[in-house]
């Protein structure tokens, strides 16, 4: 209590609320436009936060990455064109109950929906994050080896069809974490003699380049500019789902949060995969399941409880352990870093005001953006009509300057460009970005506490196996490696 | 070209790279190179793993979307005067060329439209990263 006063005190202050809410406009913006991720929209803000106090920072990258979740449901009801991957399920039920004319309940459900997950999900941020980030305190650098390992091994499974992929673009990610002088001796590795790189490979200008310059490509090279075809459904009737439709909908909502958080916490998981997992529930559990798909209310309410569950959920082992489950997180990771705050459990004893500040500001992010998305959301469509080969240019301007605006260096630009045309190819032939990103992040903790655990072991390796934290690790690892394999063994032999 | 001959490509280029790491890795002074030496390998491995995958037989490969060349090659030049310009004159002259540049020519758009978007575009620049966030953006020649 001691630390959560001050921390509401920080979000109610009134800069506070206006970047609160300028935050969530931009996230719901963002969320709205097909093909701009939750990851961009916070690798773009970034930059803008450098000189901002730390508090007021984190509050701005937390409102655009919850409110672009939501922002995702408005098009995928009234386009049938997701906003983002999240909300690929919500457009199942959410564009033919638009072309029935009830557009305006099921967005009014989506909103309910994403308040509700979304709110739980912080509250299960509450109460985990911190019992967690005292056991963090435990971890010593085996477990943290093996933690790593854990991270790196479950985002490669998921991260691509072709798991193969996931570990070479994973492996880049590695070599290029090691790039810059060497911790333990000074040794230069890989810097080819550029003082812009001794200490490592900038990680922002990484980041910006695989998903905002990246995505400026996506939508100036194609001829069609990414003009959207869908047809707009007109808003008619109630803009609120009827009472007995929410009391319906209030178990799957919360079966639905409870999934989002679990599968949030799981490294590699996102929100797609959530949203998924929960619409198939609700429909399971439905007494009417051959509703779904023609327009359920349910079904909205299931897809977008789940996806902005995952938000919380996302957040407790990245803030408590300082491992990122996902591309966003990792990103998220960079903004913390950049003002000082360095993930892990130190962030709840030495820096616990700006965390709780954090962790409030989500909970007032997720009511803002109900309350803002019952108004807003259906002026929102209007930002899909801009030809993608207008957006990218101005995306692009945003990455060189705010790449620019980091460190002052034009080297950083080069590099963010250079990621950009990369992170384009890759996304062209299937190689997920994401393990390589992770990778980075995870390459000096990985290496870092390895080589320090060789050091106090004797170059033993058993080390790993004889401390109980780090054998429990092990184990995860052990099933994070079989359970795609297994799952993979058993579909060839039921289509045997 | 098909994505079993991209993958190909790709996996033979990461892979004589990720060769050249191990080798400069295993030489370095102490246990430097290790952990590069290690994650090299295991990019080694996946590059062989994609190679043999992409001769298992299959059903037909399918090929990526075609990359229009005129677009990307218009687009990749405006980058590219957009950076060289930021340097030399300036980036509040480079900016709006760059836009104006990229909205006509692959947004279609008119040019009084296009200049118009250009320079609303910049002032908004100028207003959040010079007035408000004070970072000094390169000048450049017109203005030294």
């Amino acid at each position: 209590m001691d630390v959560l006063l001050p921390a509401l005190g920080n979000v109610l202050a009134p800069m506070a609320l206006l970047t609160l809410i300028l935050g969530t406009l931009a996230g719901m913006t963002i969320g709205a436009l097909p093909g701009l991720s939750s990851t961009m929209g916070v690798a773009l803000c970034i930059p803008i936060t450098f000189n901002m106090p730390p508090e007021l920072a984190l509050i701005l990258l937390g409102a655009v990455y919850v409110s672009s979740v939501y922002g995702g449901s408005v098009t995928a009801i009234l386009l049938r064109t997701p906003g983002t991957d999240a909300s690929i399920a919500t457009a199942l039920d959410g564009y033919p109950l638009a072309e029935a004319g009830r557009g305006g309940e099921a967005l009014g459900m989506a909103t309910l929906g994403s308040l509700f997950g979304g709110l739980f999900s912080v509250i299960v941020l509450i109460a985990i994050a911190p019992p967690l980030s005292t056991v963090a305190l435990a971890f010593g650098p085996q477990e943290y080896t093996v933690l790593a390992i854990f991270g790196l091994v479950t985002i490669v499974g998921v991260a691509s069809d072709r798991p193969l992929k996931g570990v070479l673009t994973a492996a880049v990610g590695l070599v290029l974490a090691a790039v810059g002088l060497d911790a333990f001796t000074g040794v230069q590795r890989f810097t080819f003699g550029q003082s812009e790189l001794f200490d490592g490979v900038p990680l922002l200008p990484v980041l910006i380049g695989l998903f905002s310059v990246s995505q400026a490509f996506n939508l100036c090279v194609p001829a069609g500019g990414g003009v959207l075809t869908g047809n707009e459904q007109k808003l008619k009737g109630r803009s609120l789902p009827l009472w007995h439709d929410v009391r319906r909908s209030l178990r799957t909502m919360l079966r639905s949060s409870v999934i989002g958080s679990v599968v949030g916490i799981l490294p590699g998981a996102g929100t797609s995969i959530a949203s998924f997992i929960s619409y198939n529930e609700a429909r399971r559990h439905s007494p009417t399941p051959e509703r779904f798909g023609k327009g359920e209310l349910e079904g909205v309410a299931a897809s977008e409880s789940a996806n902005n569950a995952v938000t919380g959920g996302t957040l407790i082992p990245t803030l408590t352990l300082g491992i990122p489950g996902n591309a966003v997180t990792a990103v998220f990771v960079g903004g913390l870093t950049i003002h000082g705050l360095i993930p892990g459990p130190s962030l709840f004893t030495d820096h616990a005001e700006t965390t709780y500040t954090l962790i409030l500001s989500l909970l007032f992010a997720n009511v803002l953006f109900a309350i803002l998305g019952l108004w807003v959301c259906r002026y929102l469509v209007v930002v899909t009509k801009v030809p993608g080969a207008v957006l990218g240019p101005m995306i692009l301007v945003f990455s060189v300057i705010g790449t620019y605006a980091l460190r002052n260096a034009v080297f950083d630009v080069w590099l963010a460009i250079g990621f950009g045309v990369v992170g384009y190819f890759m996304e062209r032939w299937r190689y997920p970005a994401a393990p390589l990103v992770i990778a980075l992040i995870l390459g000096p903790i990985l290496e870092v506490n390895f080589r320090r655990s060789m050091q106090i072991s004797h170059w033993d390796l058993t080390t790993f196996f004889t401390r109980p934290l780090s054998l429990t690790l092990c184990l995860l690892v052990v099933l994070a490696l079989a359970y795609p394999l297994w799952t993979q063994w058993r579909r060839r032999k039921l289509q045997r | 070209m098909t994505l079993d001959t991209i993958d190909r490509s790709v996996a033979m280029l990461v892979g004589v790279l990720c060769g050249a790491v191990v080798v400069v890795g295993l030489g370095m002074r102490g246990d430097a190179g290790l952990f590069p030496a290690i994650a090299a390998t295991l990019g080694l491995l996946a590059c062989m793993g994609i190679g043999l995958d992409t001769l298992r037989s299959r059903p037909p490969d399918e090929l990526p979307p075609s990359l229009p060349w005129h677009r990307f090659t218009i687009w990749c030049l405006c980058i590219l005067g957009l950076l060289g310009l930021m340097v030399t004159v300036g980036t509040f002259v480079a900016l709006p060329l760059f836009l104006l540049a990229s909205l006509r020519w692959l947004g279609h758009l008119r040019w009084a439209a296009a200049l118009m978007i250009a320079i609303a575009f910049s002032v908004l620049i100028y207003v959040v990263f010079v007035y408000l966030l004070a970072v000094p953006l390169p000048a450049g020649w017109l203005t030294d």
